[in-house]
């Protein structure tokens, strides 16, 4: 992370309230996340909440921090593994001599308590989701937020600011 | 009456269908897709699902602007005042048609304060309601539905939203250079 005196983003309070509250919203996507399955919540508000922290970090600390932070790679690698991992979840039921989709944990370890391990692949299903979510929400957000248009000899284009390095210019 | 009513339908979806195969217009083509979709509607508020019926005919709208959007580009066509007369009364009659299927689906809904479960015990609300606890184990009813009574339905709803954000992802791309050479041979041929 970036010192506070850097001309990026917004101001310092800004960036300082950013730091404060940052953690405490990940920490609630977190909650939201895996208890799901007892509380009113799934992953999908998890994802949601996630995708907010970083659209946060973007809107503060400017769009180089969160590029560092998660990048534009580990975004994909995180969507599309959270898309295989849902599908392979589903699949194992059949493994275990079950339906396509059924639910084979609850049938190996009955519960009828409101632990927190209970409901069987409910719990998987929400984490897989939320990250899901969150990753393509996230990509989303960048793709957007590092366009650019500027006037190259009197034409104007759209560029991508993701490669240049703004800070040596200012 | 219903069956003769929906077979009817099927009949203009499939003459809908042949004119938006055959016609050489665009716009024409686009309008009769839209005709179906309105027609599929139609048929969900008469089997008793009026909110399907709305979210196909939210879709179909969707459709129809991006659709006419995209093509209106390549052939346009001048209106004359008599023939935006025509177009308005046909909206108009086509509107209140549509506007009587509805409120014989608002009359078929169960009566205020008397849910569908009261009336047939062994619906499928009374069994989310009376058993999902003990046949999943998760208290919270909605992700016991979503995740495992209509699991199928989740998976579908993600590959939707894959799909649509990795081509979302893939159309805003800025290192793609290959449309611009696409433009310059359409202006060409012009």
């Amino acid at each position: 992370m970036k010192t506070n005196n850097d001309k990026h983003g917004m101001s310092l309070i800004v960036k300082n309230t950013a730091k404060m509250v940052m953690g405490l919203i990940f920490l609630f996507g977190i909650y939201l996340t895996l208890y799901g399955h007892i509380t009113p919540a799934s992953g999908f508000s998890g994802g949601v909440v996630f995708a907010c922290v970083f659209i946060l970090m973007t809107l503060a600390f400017g769009k180089d921090v969160v590029l560092n932070t998660l990048g534009k790679t580990t975004a994909y690698i995180l969507n599309c593994s959270a898309a295989l991992l849902f599908l392979l979840i589903a699949n194992l039921s059949i493994l275990f001599g079950g339906k396509f989709f059924e639910n084979f944990l609850a049938k190996l370890f009955p519960s009828t308590n409101h632990d927190f391990f209970s409901a069987g692949c409910i719990p998987l299903y929400n984490l897989v989701v939320a990250i899901n979510i969150g990753a393509g929400l996230f990509m989303v957000f960048i793709i957007l937020a590092v366009r650019r248009v500027v006037e190259i000899g009197g034409k104007r284009r759209l560029i991508s600011t993701e490669f240049f390095d703004t800070t040596e210019r200012k | 009456m219903i069956e003769l009513l929906i077979s009817m339908l099927i009949l203009f979806m499939i003459i809908g269908a042949i004119i938006a195969l055959e016609t050489t217009d665009l716009l024409s083509a686009v309008i009769s897709v839209g005709a179906i979709g309105v027609a599929v509607s139609i048929c969900f508020l008469l089997v008793g699902a009026p909110d399907i019926a709305s979210t196909q005919l939210v879709v179909e709208v969707l459709t129809i602007i991006i659709l006419i959007r995209a093509t209106i580009r390549h052939d346009l066509i001048t209106i004359d005042g008599d023939r935006e007369f025509f177009g308005l009364t046909v909206t108009l009659a086509l509107l209140f048609v549509f506007f009587l299927f509805g409120l014989k689906a608002f009359w078929n809904l169960p009566e205020f304060g008397k849910p569908a479960m009261t009336q047939f015990p062994d619906c499928a609300s009374s069994r989310y309601l009376t058993k999902s606890f003990q046949e999943t184990g998760s208290r919270n009813i909605l992700v016991s539905i979503i995740f495992d009574y209509r699991g199928v339905d989740t998976f579908g709803e993600l590959c939707i939203l894959f799909a649509g954000i990795w081509g979302a992802f893939a159309i805003m791309r800025v290192q793609s250079r290959k449309k611009k050479a696409g433009e310059k041979t359409n202006e060409d041929k012009q």
